[in-house]
């Protein structure tokens, strides 16, 4: 699986930089793809996220502390193209 | 295959909401579907009830069908829906100006009745959808823009937890901030099949132009 944020959706809050145990989420720099005054947080190695890693393996969702935080829904996870670049292999 | 956040129980067509940045109703939000995703209550047998407020605008974008209320009178509406069809789950979001002042009558009366309701307050501690006004959950102290300037809240505040218990029928009363949300949902689902009125008064970090300093509750 692959983290993203909806940049339409998210405010620019950052509680997800505090919930975190990976420290993936950091505060951002970027104005938002809309270009409003919301900064999205940006993801710093988001293949380290539980989720992302073992989702699969566990057959259900893990952590999800960054999405149950996001007041705006704004957390999601996409299926991974298999062979993209940015595809991990499980970890044990 | 994405996995957005309750994608059945969201309006994905309503969102983003009117919340202000990091506003805890969101939250909130999320942790009381899953609780009620938890409890396999399903969208047609699910109701949620509100009054006027930020927070009882959280109805409108669930899928299920719900009651957006005058001030104050969520409780009366969610007593009538379950007095027409009890069989129905019936939650209300409330605010606390909602629930502890204009609503105060109906709050305590529908504890002491104790007919099978979740109320889920979400308290900011002020008046924040006409404009962060002092409400009697202010805390002694705290600055809003109808409490004196210096000096700030005067008078002492209602205890809603405290309130709902010494109504007398209550059978689950319990308080969290919205940064515990795996604690938020956790109560909910021992206590959800509990016949009988639940209050779960959920703080949530207030609105930035209001009473500044409640935001350390988030
Ligand atoms: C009968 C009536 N009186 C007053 C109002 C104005 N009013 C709208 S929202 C609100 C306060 C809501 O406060 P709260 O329940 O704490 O919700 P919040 O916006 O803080 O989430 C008031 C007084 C109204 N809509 N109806
Ligand atoms: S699911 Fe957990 S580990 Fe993954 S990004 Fe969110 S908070 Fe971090
Ligand atoms: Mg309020």
């Amino acid at each position: 699986m692959k983290l993203k944020i909806d940049e339409r959706r998210c405010k620019g809050c950052n509680l997800c930089t505090t919930v975190c145990p990976y420290n993936i989420f950091q505060e951002g720099r970027k104005l938002n793809e809309r270009g409003g005054i919301m900064i999205p947080p940006i993801l710093d190695r988001p293949e380290r996220c539980t989720n992302c890693r073992l989702r699969k393996l566990y057959g259900r969702q893990l952590c999800g502390a960054c999405q149950m935080i996001c007041p705006d829904q704004a957390i999601y996870w996409v299926e991974e193209d298999p062979y993209s670049e940015e595809s991990v292999v499980i970890e044990f | 295959m994405t996995t957005r956040v309750f994608e059945k129980w969201y309006r994905e067509d309503r969102l983003p909401h009117i919340f202000c940045t990091g506003c805890g109703n969101g939250t909130v939000m999320n942790c009381a579907i899953k609780a009620v995703d938890t409890m396999q209550w399903e969208i047609d047998d699910t109701v949620f009830v509100s009054g006027i407020g930020c927070s009882s605008r959280a109805p409108g974008y669930i899928s299920t069908d719900s009651l957006h209320t005058t001030h104050g009178r969520a409780l009366a509406f969610a007593t009538g829906v379950k007095m027409a069809n009890p069989d129905l789950n019936v939650v209300v979001f409330t605010g606390d100006g909602d629930v502890s002042a204009i609503g105060g009558n109906h709050f305590i009366h529908a504890c002491r009745r104790n007919i099978d309701l979740t109320v889920i307050c979400m308290n900011n501690m002020i008046y924040g959808m006409t404009g962060g006004q002092g409400s009697p959950c202010t805390p002694v102290g705290m600055i809003s823009t109808t409490t004196p300037p210096y000096g700030g809240a005067a008078e002492p505040v209602f205890d809603l937890a405290e309130l709902a218990v010494a109504a007398g029928g209550a059978n689950h009363v319990a308080r969290w901030t919205s940064y515990h949300t795996k604690e938020l949902t956790k109560p909910l689902r021992p206590v959800l099949p509990t016949k009988g009125s639940r209050l779960s008064r959920r703080w949530c970090s207030a609105r930035p132009h209001s009473a500044g300093e409640t935001s350390s509750a988030r």
